[in-house]
């Protein structure tokens, strides 16, 4: 893989590249999501229609109609979103992945074409069709859908845990790795709920249905609820297969990771109480403002919940493989002797700071710090070290995994980590026209042996009671 | 596994993707065009256009992201590369194509705007330029991770970029356009093959779009190390011929069959100027990656339950009809 330092390095203003990637993320999962819980909700209500059931067959035809409108479009779209966002915020990343996985995401290929292709010839003669052929075109939808889930969910879950695979780099490993199967089940209750959700939603607002065969129709989709019921004991596996540390910063080390968590544990579960207990027990029936609600409770929790799934990676995007910042841990030794950005190709936008050694500060700060900060927006780096001494800047640069556990081991020379301080004090002192040239040659070597004292290897609570 | 099998999927997936691509741009070219004219818009080529561009357009996406995937294990850093220096203007051709692709089905309602002199114009124009837009970005990102030279200054500068190969490889992907839609609107309606004068209709829509492709592929700037005119450029030559002949004659499979001989050898063509301005061909690095088993089986199967399900329904539907 070509180095890193090579890529050039995309900036989103105030925004940091995470929010880009979650944003288009959460749409596309929760839409792709909606798609998958939806192909099992369709042959059920087709199963229904056979049976008899005239008022299942109505809705199931329109619903279809929304279903292609939404997923097919919208769906399919945000997902080569997803990749397009993925290379802009860490290409190298992405680089491992296609390197290791490229025949599962393939295989994931074939099933979406399958999708298609089922999904378009139902869409389009699902009125001409008898029962039993409606039937098969439903199943092999709902099957490509789902194992279009069951291969992406191992490609993703592989980044938290690779397991077995960093000691065997063979791909069944790496995708059944300690976090598959309780990801894998707890999407598919997601998926299962957002469809009977989603369905309440336009079964209020389709024109043709009286407010009695909404309520049946309730009834015919409320089964699909059952399942969240389990999703409390699901995700308590899921906290109990990721890593210790990951697991620490959910419960309390990381505030912001412990909200997220919050937020997707409290909406999910008053969804969940509803649904289970009011709409499948109880058979309350719905009308259209609560279920926006729900659905927009169903949102809240997808979204908090991925913020939490990204976010638990660090310092990794692939864990003990490489770093947010698209370095390796392998390379972080040899980096500290040749520095990070001598041989960065690419030249400072904007106006070039007054020193040398402030445009390698930049030039530093843009290769190891911006894929996570900006300077003064989302995380900015100006705000989080406002109260920081001099030599508070260059011991916590140096010592950076033990600064914060989150993040990665400065991956550059001594030199470096120096001109990044000069780069953020400058910065501090609102960027005056002149400033001292010349390098700190006694601050250099105090970075240093802070460098030295803290080794490659990322942090960790032992290390801290050391 | 043989390197060699990335590159013949890619060139497959590509053709594929390319085909369908270009039969949406140059169905919806053709409708914005139509809609222009005064009198009345309702002819089968219209209909059967707006019937199917919405599925061929789900079908290009879904072939696109073959060579999307595959692209990146030959040159994957040439690719990122452009991807983070084009930023969001090439970002941009996501919601661009959303809305394309929802303005295709905005155009098979029987809303009374989009149904009305204004709209039969509107409608497409728009959907146009949004497909105008994904080509250029698509096609841009191409030229770039070709151009090593440029990327230090086209990161500085954040104005863009434009090569000079970009007006003559969208001229040629519209070109094909046209000849698409001549081929595949024939599949799609056999009212629109099934005499004569709608067969010359075609062909003279396919003969402007041949027309079209060959002159940009005559003017295209001169590629060291590629003879564009060389024996791929007279198959694609002979290629285009034949697809306007096989139109006119109805020789439909034959006339397919063209076509997609004459796509495969300008993607081939794309590939060689690829490669001969230095892109990767990382292949050999990644064939021993695991999976390839299992990518053959699926798609095997997959192949299967798409026949399966594609005889039973035709199946279906011809027995329900009247009979006598």
């Amino acid at each position: 893989m070509q180095d890193p330092t090579h890529f050039p390095v995309s900036e989103f203003g105030p925004a940091i590249p995470g929010m880009v990637i979650g944003g288009v993320g959460i749409l596309h999962v929760f839409v792709a999501q909606f798609a998958v819980g939806a192909g099992g909700l369709l042959l059920w209500l087709e199963h229904l229609a056979g049976r008899g059931d005239v008022l299942a067959r109505r809705f199931l035809d329109g619903f279809f109609a929304f279903l292609v409108l939404v997923s097919f479009v919208f769906g399919a779209l945000t997902g080569v979103g997803m990749w397009l966002t993925a290379v802009q915020v860490s290409a190298p990343t992405i680089g491992v992945m296609v390197r290791e996985f490229h025949w599962l995401w393939a295989t994931e290929w074939c099933f979406f074409l399958l999708e298609v292709v089922a999904g378009y010839l139902f869409f389009r003669y699902r009125t001409r069709l008898s029962h039993r052929t409606r039937v098969i075109l439903l199943a092999l939808y709902a099957l490509a859908s789902w194992m279009s889930l069951f291969l992406i969910n191992g490609i993703l879950s592989w980044q938290l845990t690779p397991g077995a695979w960093l000691a065997t780099h063979s791909v069944w490993d790496g995708f059944f790795n300690p976090t598959f199967w309780p990801s894998l089940i707890y999407r598919t209750f997601v998926a299962w709920t957002l469809a009977a959700l989603a369905a309440l939603f336009v079964a209020q607002f389709t024109a043709g249905f009286d407010s009695d065969e909404r309520r049946r129709l309730q009834r015919s989709v409320a089964p699909f609820f059952a399942p969240s019921a389990l999703m409390p004991l699901v995700g308590l596996w899921f906290l109990a297969a990721i890593p210790a540390d990951s697991r620490s910063w959910l419960l309390g080390g990381s505030v912001a990771m412990t909200m997220f968590l919050t937020i997707a544990i409290g909406a999910s579960t008053l969804l969940g109480l509803y649904a289970v207990a009011g709409i499948l027990w109880r058979g309350l029936s719905i009308q259209g403002a609560t279920a926006g609600l729900l659905l927009a409770l169903a949102f809240a929790a997808t979204a908090a919940g991925e913020f939490v799934r990204e976010g638990s990676r660090k310092p990794f995007t692939i864990r003990n493989v490489l770093y947010s910042n698209a370095t390796t841990p392998e390379s972080i030794a040899r980096l500290r002797q040749s520095g990070c950005v001598t041989d960065d190709p690419y030249p400072l936008r904007g106006p070039v700071p007054p020193t040398a050694q402030l445009a390698t500060g930049a030039k530093v700060y843009r290769r190891l710090c911006a894929i996570c900060h900006t300077l003064d927006g989302t995380n900015g780096v100006l705000h989080l070290t406002a109260t920081w001494t001099d030599d508070q800047l260059r011991h916590n640069v140096a010592q950076l995994q033990r600064t914060k556990p989150f993040m990665p081991p400065f991956a550059g020379s001594a030199a470096e980590g120096e001109a990044l301080v000069q780069w953020l004090r400058w910065h501090r002192a609102e960027r005056p026209a002149a400033w001292p040239g010349a390098p700190d040659d006694a601050a250099i070597a105090r970075i240093a042996g802070w460098l030295e004292e803290a080794g490659t290897a990322p942090g960790s609570a032992a290390e801290g009671r050391r | 596994m043989n390197p060699l099998v990335y590159d013949v999927l890619y060139r497959l997936l590509f053709v594929a993707h390319a085909v369908l691509a270009a039969e949406v741009a140059g169905g919806t070219l053709w409708l914005a065009l139509r809609g222009l004219r005064a009198g009345s818009n309702e002819d089968p080529l219209a209909g059967a256009l707006r019937d199917w561009l919405p599925f061929a357009l789900g079908l290009a996406i879904t072939f696109g992201v073959g060579p999307l995937l595959l692209l990146q294990i030959l040159d994957g850093d040439a690719f990122y590369t452009a991807n983070l220096l084009l930023s969001h203007r090439f970002m941009a051709l996501l919601p661009a194509l959303i809305v394309g692709f929802y303005l295709l089905y905005v155009q098979k309602t029987k809303w009374r705007w989009v149904r009305s002199r204004g709209g039969r114009l509107a409608v497409p124009l728009v959907a146009l330029g949004c497909f105008g837009y994904t080509a250029f970005c698509w096609s841009t990102n191409h030229l770039l991770a070709q151009s090593e030279a440029d990327w230090a200054a086209v990161y500085v500068e954040q104005q863009g970029y434009l090569h000079r190969d970009l007006p003559f490889r969208l001229a040629a992907f519209f070109g094909v356009g046209l000849q698409a839609v001549a081929v595949l609107a024939g599949w799609q309606s056999p009212a629109l093959r099934s005499d004569a004068a709608g067969r010359r209709r075609l062909g003279t829509l396919a003969a402007i779009g041949a027309a079209v492709q060959l002159l940009a592929l005559v003017l295209h700037p001169p590629v060291e190390g590629v003879t564009l005119l060389g024996a791929s450029g007279l198959l694609v030559l002979g290629a285009t011929v034949a697809v306007v002949a096989g139109l006119r004659r109805g020789w439909w499979p034959a006339a397919t069959i063209a076509l997609a001989v004459g796509v495969e050898r300008l993607a081939a063509l794309r590939e060689a100027v690829r490669v001969a301005r230095g892109g990767a061909d990382r292949a050999e690095e990644y064939a021993s990656a695991q999976g390839f088993a299992l990518f053959v089986v699926t798609l095997a199967g997959v192949g299967a339950a798409i026949a399966f399900g594609t005889v039973r329904v035709r199946r279906e539907l011809a027995s329900r009809q009247p009979r006598g």
